[in-house]
């Protein structure tokens, strides 16, 4: 495989992975928005977030979430959005994690309270583990072109 | 260079963040029933609601056995109890036991208040309460409420929802 197919494959990978992790967000934005106080209950049943700001995260991340899903889909800041949700899934991922260590009985709560998408938290895992890997990717892939713009700006220059 | 960019775009996350938890503070207070800042858990706002409702009605205490998918295919078809659904509202309308009226935990002050014409003649009758199935605690604390609010004979369905939808029953939708 030549360099310059490489390149194409990775700038399809961007795009689509983009698009496609930016309506995800916005689907879990859209989801736990018209129900703060599920959401409420489920960051709760971590045990993980002290009482005091468990209402406030539940008011505010779904519109980090939208936020991001929007930048993402857009193009416009797209390397806060990604880097964002990088964020988001770590704290996810460690949370799922160390709820399952626990053997708490908690939903993923990722799409809102009872969803079909959070039933099984190994699966959950799974997902976000994978989100993450693409998450990552795409940053990187973000970065190096930004870096590529700004070295084609100083030799114009 | 690298470092520089991460940093830049770091800021930016913060920035985001702080400026959707604020987001998210202001148009809490613009809704119709806005969420409290400070956090309650489910069993302190079920209880909140039943101090509000229960004021001056006899406290049962005493629990009565749980009801089978073959009793609860009874009372549904001969409504012979009063069968609720202590699931969320959205869950009722997308499919419930017939006959069940939707009591859902989750806004049980308002449910129980548009309930009310027809549960308060009812307090001596055999109530059935179920949620989604065994997993679920919204029919335990739906039908504790209940006993505290007075009603004499409130039984529990554990199978719930999911064990009369795998019973392939007849159900209703709204």
């Amino acid at each position: 495989m030549n360099r310059r197919m490489t390149e194409t494959l990775a700038r399809g990978f961007y795009g689509s992975f983009r698009i496609v992790l930016g309506a995800i967000f916005i689907y879990a934005a859209i989801s736990k928005l018209g129900a703060p106080q599920e959401f409420a209950d489920s960051i709760a049943a971590y045990h993980l977030v002290p009482g005091p700001i468990i209402n406030v995260m539940a008011l505010g991340l779904p519109l980090f979430e939208l936020a991001c899903g929007f930048f993402l889909l857009t193009g416009y800041f797209c390397a806060t959005g990604l880097l964002s949700i990088i964020g988001l899934l770590v704290l996810f991922l460690a949370a799922l994690l160390v709820a399952v260590v626990r053997g708490l009985p908690v939903e993923c709560g990722c799409f809102g309270a009872h969803s079909w998408l959070d039933a099984n938290p190994w699966m959950a895992l799974v997902r976000d583990g994978v989100l993450l890997a693409g998450a990552v990717y795409a940053y990187r892939h973000c970065l190096a072109r930004e870096l590529m713009a700004r070295d084609i700006k100083d030799v114009r220059l | 260079m690298w470092k520089k960019l991460i940093l830049k775009d770091a800021m930016g996350v913060w920035m985001l963040l702080t400026g959707s938890l604020a987001a998210g503070i202001i148009l809490n207070e613009m809704r119709a029933k806005p969420l409290p800042l400070d956090y309650s858990s489910p069993e302190a706002r079920l209880d909140r609601a039943v101090e509000k409702l229960g004021e001056g009605k006899p406290l049962v205490v005493r629990g009565e056995g749980d009801v089978s998918l073959e009793e609860m295919q009874t009372f549904s078809a001969g409504r012979a109890a009063l069968i609720l659904d202590a699931r969320p509202e959205v869950f009722y309308r997308v499919g419930h036991i017939p006959s069940a009226l939707s009591l859902p935990r989750d806004d049980f002050e308002n449910g129980y208040r548009l309930l009310a014409s027809v549960l308060e003649p009812r307090r001596s009758d055999v109530l059935v309460v179920y949620c989604s199935g065994s997993d679920c605690h919204d029919s335990q604390m739906v039908s504790d409420a209940l006993r505290r609010l007075g009603f004499a004979h409130v039984r529990l369905f554990r199978g719930g929802w999911g064990e009369w939808e795998g019973g392939n029953l007849p159900e209703e939708k709204l």
